[in-house]
């Protein structure tokens, strides 16, 4: 019992780390909290379906195709639709909620109704004492692992990167120092959604597909972000753990359907505790 | 911020100065309960007040403006005064029009009429306060202050962006204030101003307080022209 | 002289228009067109009521939620312990009070989006909870055989009467609360909260105060509707729900009390006819919303305004 709560919170802490941590990027550049950033994330397991078990293309190339096309429409979106709405909070935050809700009903059309099913990948089983679990699930750890490192690399050693933490910092300071906002946005969507897009096709052989898988990813990344405070990645990978964490216990001990109150639940309390983020997030 | 002791007397004008970062604002920012403090206590006419919200210390009779123009906007100059008035006045919140409602806001008006005689407000009573200039936005906003008939002013840097003539006319009014008997501590940057005005200087540098007496002796002072121009200049 | 009589004259339309309104009633006598007018003048009512919390500057996103729980509140008394409709329902306005005062305790210290997303968290928490609890809430099927308020109300007519008179005193009170001195402290604080605290306002009080007074018509309204439909259920007050409200309040606009009511006159009617289609209503809705937020922000009125004065500098309240 003890190693499923650990290694099923593992795997939640990454799957949530990744897809928040992009989410936090770009809420920390551009000052919008996107919610279809979950549909990027359901577009990527929706994709890797389609070339993959649709159009017959074995699963690496399918998702890096995916992960592309996914990025691309991101983009797109970004220039269109978030361009404009630029550090307003909440009309952004509606807007792209009504994104999501255009996002998931074309799936829902395309679907037809039933949820779709990618097949494994590994089918091999990882054995510890009596305890049974999947390598499909066990190697998204490692696999969610390297992806933080790139990012953290990303941000701390290249141009782009430090150029979207200064923006992230003090985004009128950047621009007097010649940085371009409008590129840095899209560059932080492009990496959020990409980052979005590999932990849909990564997790695409493991859960059921369909228009609202965003939703479970999405709700704890949400959280993750408000309580590590604005701009704090490292606030909100802190809270991703907690909240994988959480979920894999209460998932164990309780019942799945429990998780996402109990993480409501964490969150407003968070709130109470400290309005603006558990820890310090830089003032918006 | 450390190691900062202070305090100001009935009836004076304190002034705050220190190079940028030294601190200042926060200081304003701490005693009027907008952050609260690590350690150390502040007090307020006998009552201790450390760590009370800002609009408890308002009630109190303690009120401060701010360094960037924190204003109304949407809402005409008298609009913006008679708001100040909050805290003394007798309408009643939910006024529905009653004989006696209107006579409070007869009342208020008058009050109102006062404040924007003293600071010559009077030709732009009506408009909105977005449109006016940054001088007339800095007199507003201590205006705004004083309706709350406060029985000490913290001023953070109200001279900011004034010209010649209009620093002249807040040196004016601030003594003016004193004479009425509020208390006032400056934030201040501008050297003239503070001579020409203060009483009393505290000196700030890096969050800690380095020096604290008359206008003639600050200026003697090695640390103050040390913190200022640096070490070069500090043992002339 | 003029005041009085455009007083007068302002009065006298209001008498005529009320008059009017009452007596649709014998115009139309078609139950499905009845119907729709009750469900139309309750989300007025819910509409001007948030367009109120709006006024401090908080989007809650679980206004139909606490229309659930005066809702729940009420139809738990009355069916399960027998209270009659008197006392169950001011017992579910208070109840409703009281969430959302321990709800605003928690978070009405947080801003805009932040505070609209922990009203969501709290509505996903009670809904989930509607749906699990057998007792007392029944479940996903709800509660049924809730009692009429009366012996009288034996037709949609007598209900059409009753809910008229809650919306009429529920838009005077509201309009009134704006327009005193208790709305413009609102207005101010959410204007500019940091100058507020500083000259004495209490901007937690107020806050709180309008986001417990804008819920509890909101519990109100569900009182009335536990007792009009006879059975609620938690999809009655789905989180979907919560969101068409917004929509509703940001198409007619927020300046003033008129923008809700012409956003409800809109989209009541239309979700209605379009309740067949429900997968182009996600989709519709979603392009809408986009729309509506990208080039209309402020609304109907925003755009009449902007209409008639054009290039005026104004600050607009909306969704800010």
């Amino acid at each position: 019992m003890f190693f499923q709560v650990l290694i099923n919170g593992l795997f939640l802490t990454s799957i949530f780390s990744i897809v928040a941590l992009g989410f936090a990027i770009v809420y920390g550049i551009a000052r919008i909290m996107n919610w279809a950033h979950g549909e990027f994330y359901m577009l990527g397991a929706v994709g890797v379906w389609l070339f993959g078990k649709q159009l017959g293309l074995p699963y690496i190339p399918a998702a890096l195709i995916s992960i592309v096309v996914v990025t691309l429409i991101a983009v797109g979106i970004e220039r269109a639709m978030f361009r404009p709405l630029r550090g307003l909070h909440l009309p952004g935050f509606v807007a792209s909620y009504g994104l999501s809700l255009v996002l998931q009903g074309f799936v829902f059309m395309a679907f037809r109704g039933h949820p779709e099913s990618f097949p494994k990948v590994i089918n091999d089983v990882l054995t510890i004492g009596t305890f049974n679990i999947g390598w499909q699930r066990v190697i998204i750890i490692p696999l969610a692992g390297l992806c933080l490192v790139f990012v953290f690399w990303f941000m701390n050693r290249t141009k782009y990167g430090i150029a979207i933490r200064a923006g992230i910092q003090d985004s009128q300071a950047a621009r007097l120092y010649g940085l371009r906002m409008n590129t840095l946005c899209t560059a932080a969507m492009a990496l959020a959604s990409g980052m979005a897009a590999f932990a849909g096709v990564m997790l695409a052989p493991l859960f059921a597909i369909q228009p609202d898988m965003g939703l479970f990813v999405m709700w704890n990344a949400w959280i993750a972000v408000c309580l590590g405070g604005r701009g704090n990645l490292r606030g909100c990978l802190m809270v991703t753990a907690i909240l994988g964490f959480m979920t894999s216990f209460i998932e164990t001990y309780i019942g799945s359907y429990f998780s996402l109150i109990a993480a409501a639940a964490f969150f407003l309390f968070g709130l109470a505790v400290r309005p603006r983020g558990l820890w310090k997030g830089m003032e918006a | 911020m450390s190691d900062i002791s202070f305090h100001l007397d009935e009836g004076e004008i304190l002034a705050l100065i220190g190079p940028n970062g030294a601190g200042k604002t926060t200081l304003f920012n701490v005693v009027t309960g907008f952050l609260p403090p690590n350690e150390g206590t502040i007090s307020f006419l006998g009552k201790e007040i450390t760590g009370r919200r800002p609009h408890e210390i308002a009630r109190m009779g303690m009120t401060r403006t701010f360094q960037l123009n924190m204003l109304f906007l949407s809402q005409s100059v008298i609009e913006n005064i008679l708001l100040g008035f909050h805290l003394n006045t007798s309408v009643p919140y939910l006024s529905l029009n009653t004989q006696n409602a209107r006579s409070s806001m007869k009342q208020d008006r008058e009050r109102a009429n006062e404040i924007i005689d003293f600071f010559g407000l009077n030709e732009i009573q009506n408009f909105q306060a977005a449109t006016l200039t940054h001088g007339q936005q800095r007199i507003l906003g201590i205006a705004i202050a004083l309706a709350t008939n406060p029985k000490v002013l913290l001023l953070d840097e109200p001279a900011t962006g004034l010209s010649e003539k209009e620093r002249i006319f807040l040196i004016k009014k601030i003594r003016q204030l004193r004479d009425r008997g509020i208390s006032i501590m400056i934030v201040e940057h501008n050297m003239r101003l503070v001579m020409g005005i203060s009483e009393r200087i505290v000196v700030l540098d890096f969050g800690k307080k380095i020096a604290e007496g008359s206008p003639h002796e600050i200026v003697k002072n090695p640390d103050v022209i040390k913190a200022y121009l640096g070490d070069k200049y500090g043992n002339t | 002289m003029n005041m009085i009589e455009g007083r007068f004259s302002a009065k006298l339309s209001m008498a005529i228009g009320t008059i009017c309104l009452f007596s649709l009633m014998f115009i139309i006598q078609s139950a499905y067109l009845r119907h729709m007018m009750i469900v139309l003048l309750m989300t007025i009512t819910l509409a001007v009521s948030y367009r109120f919390i709006t006024l401090s500057g908080q989007w809650t996103f679980a206004h139909y939620t606490m229309m659930g729980v005066g809702a729940y509140t009420s139809a738990i008394l009355s069916t399960k312990m027998g209270y009659p409709v008197w006392m169950t329902w001011p017992t579910g306005i208070v109840i409703t009070c009281i969430t959302a005062c321990l709800l605003g305790l928690l978070i009405v210290r947080t801003r805009h989006v932040y505070f609209f997303f922990a009203t969501w968290a709290f509505a996903y928490v009670v809904e989930i909870t509607w749906k699990k609890l057998w007792f007392p809430f029944g479940g996903f099927d709800g509660i049924r055989g809730i009692p009429r308020p009366g012996s009288w109300f034996n037709s949609e007519a007598h209900f059409y009467y009753l809910i008229l008179a809650i919306t009429l005193a529920s838009l005077a009170v509201l309009y009134t609360l704006e327009k005193s001195r208790f709305g413009r402290t609102l207005m101010c604080i959410n204007e500019n909260e940091d100058l507020a605290r500083s000259i004495g306002f209490n901007a937690f009080k107020f806050r709180m105060l309008a986001f417990v007074i804008g819920s509890a018509f909101s519990g109100l309204i569900g009182c009335f509707y536990a007792h009009y439909a006879g059975f609620i259920a938690p999809a009655d007050f789905d989180w979907m729900l919560n969101w068409f409200i917004v929509i509703y309040l940001i198409s007619g606009g927020t300046r003033t009390v008129l923008g809700p009511i012409i956003g409800t006159l809109i989209f009541v009617p239309v979700m209605q006819i379009l309740a067949a289609y429900q997968n182009f209503i996600s989709i519709g809705m979603g392009l809408y919303t986009i729309f509506i937020i990208m080039i209309a922000s402020d609304g109907i009125e925003g755009l009449i305004s902007r209409f008639r004065h054009p290039g005026e500098v104004g600050v607009s309240r909306a969704l800010r």
